[in-house]
């Protein structure tokens, strides 16, 4: 490099390394406020122009103050207020994440559109400033983003879920069982591939999700798939031992969970432009995890179907695989807290029964005669049971099994 | 609805595109404005008047051009002002382009120096050229000039600054 050319790589060297001071984001935001303001709330831009007004109003509130006239303030209320810009998501292999470290908050609220949508936060119902510190996650085939919410001990807008889905671009939204308490999981389908958007806002707390549908054409894909389980601690509990798998073997947890049809949970390990490929990866996670996953054919854009998982399906729990009955609907427990032997309940039609780990009966309760509590226990519930004169503590079940019994008999919690 | 989803998706690359390339845009103003607090101003008036045209952008690869040609735009607007103040200003008759900075450039050439030399013009295409490495022709759809007249703005700002590149080695 000649020395005129070095004099101009220094001045660029110095150019790029010039300071950027911290108010440009304030600087882009009051800017982005002050372009709302100038767009027309007819037409296209309909939407848009009610959260800008809000914008715009907000400051005019925050300046003029006391001086506000009642009749004004009448007609800011119900008027969603968007916040302070905080970022717009950037995602790097389909992830991002946010937020800040916080603990007790609540998801109050989930405005719907029908290609966007405002999830708040408050704690105790106070409003809460900051977003706890969050992660998303966009799979395909069909589309869908998962969040992750830490911090957050309470979905109370878990009704606004059916809201959502009214949108022509979401097929569902459901809650993922998570073991963590400070955590919540859910998950939004999509009816079809879309792009996608993520903003957080501040002061209030806010996350705002907006979509566009993408051009796209149908077209089959081969899933690796595990059979349907139902939703629940146990389920929950399997996916937290794949994830230690993955981490343990240095392996990229690509799986996903994915609610089917009708309403199962499904562990997805991949989709696959042919069937050989699923086939290869099918061999791969059998003889990681013993699990012989199911190789499905659909549409891109379609959801898993239903498959019971006692129709030769493999369970991925050690437990279930001891088993001695692969039809029934069962659970390791304990017989008492403290009791170290592990025995297995069986929900059937009649009654429940208490099976060894060699499979041989035990005990039977049946419904008719027994009464059946439902006890909080420590991360788990306790199952006491009653009748003829006696009375069996089980603990160590999960909120699933419970919902079976309740399925056949009462259950008095 | 499809003109809905076209300038919902526009909009959605505009605040993607601020987001990633807020930076440079904040230099480029700062090349122009040569002040923290008047290329800020810059960057706000342009998001605003950006946003609020968005809906007449009908090409979104030219997105960043576009928004680099307002920011630029804002800034000439901007300067304009600042100049008229500066004549009631009795205090301010200092003009920096007229002070003797030759001494010395050769050796001592540093940022600050090179854009007092330059006039608003030559440092933004100075910038543009040699510190976003923009191609010509790109320059001259940002800035909405002929070529020619790109060129020896280029040429004179490089004289300025006693740096002489071979031959044609300025325009490639």
């Amino acid at each position: 490099m000649n020395r005129e050319k070095k004099k101009i790589e220094a001045l660029k060297d110095e150019f790029l390394k010039m300071e950027i001071p911290e108010e440009l984001n304030q600087a882009i935001e009051k800017g982005l406020e002050k372009g709302r303001g100038r767009r027309k709330y007819a037409g296209s831009w309909g939407r848009w122009g009610r959260w800008a007004v809000s914008v715009a109003a907000a400051m005019v509130l925050f300046v003029s103050g006391l001086n506000l006239s009642p009749s004004f303030a009448e007609t800011m209320q119900g008027v969603p207020y968007l916040g302070r810009l905080v970022q717009v998501l950037v995602f790097v292999n389909n992830e991002a994440s946010g937020g800040e470290m916080t603990d007790g908050l609540n998801v109050s609220e989930i405005q719907s559109d029908q290609d966007e949508w405002l999830i708040r936060f408050d704690k105790g119902d106070e409003q809460v400033d900051l977003a706890g510190s969050y992660q998303v996650r966009y799979t395909e085939n069909p589309s869908v983003l998962t969040f992750q919410l830490s911090g957050v001990r309470m979905m109370g807008a878990k009704n606004d879920f059916q809201a959502m889905q009214e949108s022509d671009l979401i097929q569902s939204v459901y809650p993922l069982m998570t073991l963590d308490d400070s955590t919540v999981r859910f998950q939004v389908v999509f009816s079809q591939p879309v792009s996608y958007q993520i903003e957080e806002y501040r002061e209030p707390a806010g996350l705002r999700l907006s979509v566009q549908p993408l051009a796209f054409e149908e077209k089959r894909v081969f899933s690796l798939r595990s059979g349907s389980y139902m939703t629940g601690e146990s389920f929950a509990q399997m996916e937290e031992r794949i994830a230690f798998w993955c981490s343990e073997n240095g392996v990229a947890a690509k799986y996903r969970l994915l609610m089917d049809s009708e309403g199962g949970m499904v562990i997805e390990f991949g989709t696959y432009e042919s069937e050989q490929e699923a086939q290869a990866d099918q061999a791969f996670w059998a003889q990681a995890l013993g699990v012989e996953g199911v190789v499905e054919e659909r549409d891109a854009s379609g959801l898993p179907t239903a498959i019971p998982v006692s129709n030769g399906i493999k369970d991925l729990t050690e437990e279930k695989q001891q088993n001695p009955s692969t039809d029934a609907m069962y659970q390791a427990v304990q017989i008492s807290e403290e009791a170290s032997e592990e025995v297995f309940l069986q929900v059937e039609e009649e009654g429940l029964k208490v099976l060894g780990k060699d499979g041989s009966l035990i005990d039977q309760f049946s419904f008719d005669t027994f009464v059946f509590y439902k006890l909080h226990g420590e991360a788990s519930f306790v199952l006491r049971i009653e009748g003829n004169e006696r009375e069996y503590v089980f603990s160590g079940i999960y909120s699933d099994f419970m919902n079976q019994i309740s399925a056949f008999t009462e259950v008095i919690e | 609805m499809e003109k809905h989803t076209k300038s919902k998706l526009i909009e959605m690359q505009f605040i993607n595109m601020l987001e990633m390339e807020k930076e440079s845009f904040y230099r480029i103003a700062y090349s122009y404005m040569r002040s923290q607090h008047d290329a800020l101003d810059v960057i706000q008036d342009s998001v605003g008047k950006a946003y609020g045209k968005l809906n007449r952008v009908k090409n979104p690869e030219y997105l960043k051009t576009w928004f680099i040609r307002i920011v630029i735009n804002t800034a000439k607007d901007d300067l304009k002002k600042r100049k008229r103040l500066v004549l009631v200003d009795e205090n301010s008759g200092v003009d920096i382009s007229q002070t003797d900075v030759s001494q010395g450039i050769e050796d001592n050439l540093d940022l600050k120096k090179a854009f007092s030399i330059l006039n608003e013009k030559e440092r933004i295409v100075l910038t543009l050229r040699y510190f976003e490495d923009k191609k010509l022709q790109e320059i001259e759809t940002i800035l909405e000039q002929p070529l020619g007249t790109i060129k020896s703005t280029l040429y004179r700002a490089l004289k300025k600054l006693r740096i002489e590149l071979e031959e044609g080695v300025q325009y490639e």
